[in-house]
């Protein structure tokens, strides 16, 4: 029995680290690369570089404008995040609690939009028409709907198992419908609305087709646009453009290992349940 | 745990809108105006405004990946030191460019500055609309800096809507290595089908990848065809004529089968490579300084980079594509040209910029920090030129005959729109999905569709 | 408990309007123009055509049924893929093993990629002549495995299907783990005790219990696959010739070329499948939960 078990558990290991060398290869080759010059990074090969170039980081941030981008990046997915998160929370908890024939047709309507594709050209006449195209706020704006049917899907499917108890008890002690929400059902929550949370966050900080159609003006960039300061048709910098990678991919890999717990941590779902 | 969380979030808010707002004026990075500047106050003194009218404007300008690149970013800071102005100079990536640049002229949002890929054809075919969207530039000075031979691209009719400073290299020749050549007793470069079947066979024997072609990068591979353009004409005089009035089709020309039919015997027969279809030309540089590759297509100027970038002691030449026998030059007037928007809010600004940019001091800029390039072409004796010895021996070996008719992308109209499907095909054809007559077929039918929205009489 | 005042309908104000002005009505204006004539390098007016647009994409030369076929293969293929090894490696993690949280952190860790890097990536490492994985083959001896990973008609679709996967594990398997978390242990622990196997195990507790992280990756896997574009496009762009084509890859290039009117018909297409699909799906799921 446990030489089975120890079998089993030497298994796991070794496909567990089979898949994590797989994943972390290419990082180490993106890692490797960019402190080579420009001709040993178009071999992109696993070697050592034969002189480290460490200024290639600096020149990035300097001719990428990564500061500005940086700061446009964290804005962006910030804001929109957030806004979309908590926002969702509160229609999904409606949503979920108050199984109306209203609320039951606003959420497939919602889930609709799971499917729809993006249409940036009518998409910017409409923020033109708004007056908000190429501005900080119009992008925020769009970055938030895009997010909303993901975020009412994945929260309402988690608020089932919220119990309706709670809501009672808490009224019962005089709680209003706000203090009922943020003080009893967010901590609750806190696990799922962490995950949309991130998941959504990524999503904006990778994303550049929406900035690059709703935008005219390199001002309002995020980082990842920088990338495109080194490619050229006939002159490509590897070295910069994983330089740039690293740096873009760097506050995203942060955030998620500082988030990692909140994900798995899992709810206390013995207090009422059992 | 939570509060930690929120707070340390509320931080991150903070400080990403403090910085953003801190550093929304980006300021230029290179400072070597310092001894020119004397010269660009009598510049200045020259041009109809004074500087000071535009102090604290931002001038925005929209290009395309490998337009621009670093090359104007001396000559940008010290536009932007002379006029006290910014520039917002936004570099789109190459496969958006072309929908983004429709996108903003239709939704009234493009910048100051956009560039096309220009040629006698384009300015109607890709801006359309242009007495809507361009600046009409007719009576600017800097019009006779601009080569005859590109003018075609530059203006419609008699009006003058763009500028185009773009490099005379040949373009897409062949590059080769002399050296191994001669190590392998090659005595002479391929001028017909024939003798390159030959010498890709010598350079396969030795192990080595005949001509090297990157189908990855999904738009270089189509290149023998069209650069070839000249021999289409000779074999059929008046084609390109007859291909723009519509009296001629792609389809069932046989001089273009024969080409196609060589390039996948080519393709066959391994000599671009064993995974032509898969590789790009990102290692171009090191598969030539590592003796890998005989021969690839590029620019005369690559010569330059393979020697800046390996360590190679090998001499490299040029040589004609042969493929359909060919023996012309591909002559090109076309190139990336640059257009003031109409619906700028500083046209004054614009043709300020534009007028500094054509300053023999800007143009040696330009061309001093383009280390892909060997010269620049323009009516200035004043810039000093890079030309390569490799590139002069070539060029004096071809008559002026073979230099008369451009290249079938640009000499016809609406195909160059369709590069990259006929691309596509070409790779199907290869691979046995498609006849080669279909893939000309395609290009017909692709420019029907491109004829018929432009209202071109010709197809109705 | 007064359901009106402690469930405020106003909640759901914010994300409604939202949602509406700048996701919906865009797509609206979207499907309405599809009936026309649009393109972008017309200098006339927009002429209602009824469906000619749609006509033109299912009798044109140019296979783009080949794209909608190839859309649903990826769809279902690529999901099966992810979802099947996803649970497994979920189920795997939970259990006691030791550097667990490492083995977790490092296989999300693709998902945090943007698209073009990881094409980049693995456009160099599926090199024939030079790529990590042919190299790697030949050093342990497996050199008769190599492929022409991306250019070979036969093997192009499974290293797409790789890298997808490669990339969209870590996400499932997040999702799975969040959901296996909320099953308490003590159900395992009874079904132990009445000698349950792992299959067993698998199909009457976990499963079940799971509804919500399932219908959660189902319907956004089979959205993604549906609407894929990012993955193909960095990988082969369609290619080689056009056997990689996916609806997407086609509206884009459509729209490219200012055909604007038709890219957004094969648009609607897509939306009409996709709605189809993800609304079967959603209430099929909701209604196993109920019944529990």
């Amino acid at each position: 029995m446990n030489v089975r078990r120890t079998v089993y558990t030497i298994l796991k290991h070794l496909i567990c680290i089979a898949l994590c060398l797989a994943v972390v290869m290419p990082f180490y080759m993106v890692i490797i690369n960019s402190l080579k010059s420009k001709s040993e990074a178009a071999r992109m090969s696993l070697s050592l570089p034969t002189v480290w170039h460490f200024g290639n980081y600096i020149e990035v941030i300097n001719r990428g404008k990564l500061m500005l981008g940086f700061s446009n990046s964290v804005l962006y997915a910030l804001v929109s995040t957030s806004v979309a998160v908590f926002a969702c929370a509160m229609a999904a908890f409606i949503i979920s609690r108050k199984k109306t024939k209203l609320n039951n047709f606003l959420y497939y309507f919602i889930l609709c939009g799971l499917f729809l594709p993006v249409n940036y050209v009518t998409l910017s006449m409409v923020l033109n028409s708004l007056n908000i195209a190429n501005t900080r706020y119009g992008l925020i704006l769009v970055f938030s709907s895009s997010m909303i049917p993901f975020c009412v899907f994945t929260i309402r499917n988690f608020m089932s198992s919220v119990p309706v108890e709670m809501d009672e008890a808490a009224v019962i002690d005089g709680a209003g419908p706000l203090n009922l929400f943020f003080r009893i059902i967010v901590p609750m929550l806190r696990p799922v609305l962490v995950t949309a949370f991130l998941l959504q966050f990524m999503g904006v900080w990778s994303d550049f087709m929406t900035p690059l159609y709703l935008t005219s003006s390199s001002k309002l960039w995020p980082m990842n646009m920088a990338v495109y300061t080194f490619f050229g048709k006939n002159q490509q910098y590897w070295n910069y453009v994983f330089a740039d990678i690293v740096l873009t991919c760097l506050p995203v890999i942060l955030l998620y290992l500082l988030g990692q717990k909140y994900i798995v941590s899992g709810m206390t779902s013995g207090a009422v349940k059992e | 745990m939570k509060k930690k969380f929120m707070s340390m979030l509320l931080c991150i808010t903070m400080i990403a809108i403090m910085l953003t707002g801190c550093s929304s004026n980006p300021t230029p990075e290179n400072n070597d105006g310092n001894e020119t500047s004397a010269l660009a106050a009598s510049e200045s003194k020259d041009s109809d405004s004074g500087a000071g009218d535009f102090a604290g404007e931002t001038l925005s300008i929209m290009v395309s990946q490998g337009w621009m690149d670093n090359r104007y970013d001396e000559t940008i800071a010290r536009f932007e030191e002379t006029y006290g102005v910014t520039v917002d100079l936004q570099t789109i990536p190459a496969d958006q460019y072309d929908d983004m640049l429709q996108s903003k002229l239709t939704g009234g949002t493009c910048a100051d500055i956009f560039w096309i890929q220009s040629n006698p054809f384009a300015i109607e075919s890709v801006i359309v609309d242009y007495e809507n969207y361009c600046i009409n530039f007719t009576g600017a000075q800097w019009k006779s800096v601009i080569p005859e031979a590109r003018l075609d691209s530059c203006m419609v009719g008699d009006t003058l809507y763009g500028l185009q400073l773009w490099h005379n290299s040949p373009e897409y020749v062949m590059i080769y290595n002399k050296t191994l050549f001669a190590e392998l007793d090659i005595e002479s470069t391929p001028s017909t089908y024939t003798e390159l079947l030959t010498v890709c066979e010598t350079l396969a024997a030795a192990d080595l990848t005949p001509w090297f072609m990157p189908g990855a990068d999904g738009w270089q591979h189509p290149l023998p065809f069209f650069q070839i353009g000249g021999v289409y004409e000779e074999t059929q005089p008046g084609l390109y004529d007859a291909l723009n009035d519509n009296t001629a089709t792609f389809a069932d020309n046989e001089k273009m089968l024969e080409v196609l039919t060589q390039f996948k015997e080519l393709s066959d027969k391994g000599y671009f490579g064993e995974d032509w279809i898969g590789s790009d030309s990102t290692n171009l540089a090191n598969e030539f300084g590592d003796r890998n590759i005989g021969m690839a297509m590029g620019n005369s100027s690559f010569i330059q980079q393979i020697k800046d970038e390996t360590e190679t002691q090998d001499e490299f030449g040029l040589f004609l594509i042969p493929l359909g026998d060919n023996d012309t030059f591909p002559t090109n007037p076309a190139g990336p040209t640059m257009f003031g928007y109409k619906g700028t809010e500083h046209p004054e600004l614009v043709k300020a910029f534009f007028d500094f940019v054509c300053t023999t001091q800007s143009l040696q800029e330009i061309l001093d920090n383009s280390p892909a390039y060997t010269n620049i072409a323009v009516n200035d004796d004043a810039v000093e030129q890079h030309w390569l010895p490799e590139e002069e021996e070539f060029m004096q070996s071809i008559s002026e005959d073979k230099m008369l008719t451009s290249v079938l992308q640009t000499g016809t109209k609406y195909t160059n729109d369709y590069w990259m499907d006929f691309a596509a095909d070409l790779v199907a054809y290869c691979q046995g999905t498609m006849e080669a007559n279909d893939v000309l077929k395609n290009m017909d039918a692709n420019r029907a569709t491109a004829a018929e929205v432009a209202g071109d009489e010709a197809w109705q | 408990m007064n359901k009106k005042k402690i469930y405020p309908q106003w909640f759901l104000i914010v994300p409604l309007v939202l949602y509406a002005v700048f996701f919906l009505l865009p797509g609206v204006l979207g499907v309405a123009y599809s009936f026309t004539d649009w393109n972008v390098r017309s200098l006339g007016e927009l002429n209602f055509i009824g469906l000619d647009n749609y006509i033109e994409i299912f009798t044109s030369d140019k296979n783009y049924t080949a794209g909608i076929f190839n859309t649903l293969k990826f769809t279902v293929i690529s999901n099966i893929i992810k979802l099947t090894t996803g649970l497994f490696l979920a189920i795997m993690l939970k259990e006691k093993l030791k550097g667990k949280s490492i083995y977790r952190t490092l296989l999300y860790l693709p998902s945090v990629l943007p698209f073009l890097i990881i094409g980049l990536i693995f456009k160099s490492v599926l090199n024939y002549n030079n790529g990590l994985l042919n190299t790697f083959l030949e050093f342990i001896n497996l050199g008769f495995l190599k492929q022409k990973w991306l250019s070979d008609l036969s093997v192009v679709w499974k290293s797409i299907y790789g890298v997808d996967a490669w990339r969209g594990i870590g996400y499932v398997m997040t999702i799975f783990l969040a959901g296996l978390n909320t099953i308490p242990q003590s159900y395992y622990d009874a079904a132990s005790i009445d000698g349950a196997s792992f299959w067993q195990k698998l199909i009457h507790i976990t499963l079940p219990n799971l509804t919500g992280s399932i219908t959660i990756n189902l319907v956004f896997g089979l959205t993604y696959g549906l609407k894929v574009f990012d993955i193909i496009y960095v990988l082969t762009n369609g290619g080689p010739g056009h056997a990689t084509e996916v609806v997407t890859t086609y509206v884009y290039q459509l729209y490219a070329n200012g055909q604007y009117g038709l890219s957004v018909s094969l648009n609607t297409i897509l939306f009409v499948i996709t709605m189809m699909i993800g609304l079967l799906v959603v209430k099929y799921m909701g209604k196993q939960e109920v019944q529990q």
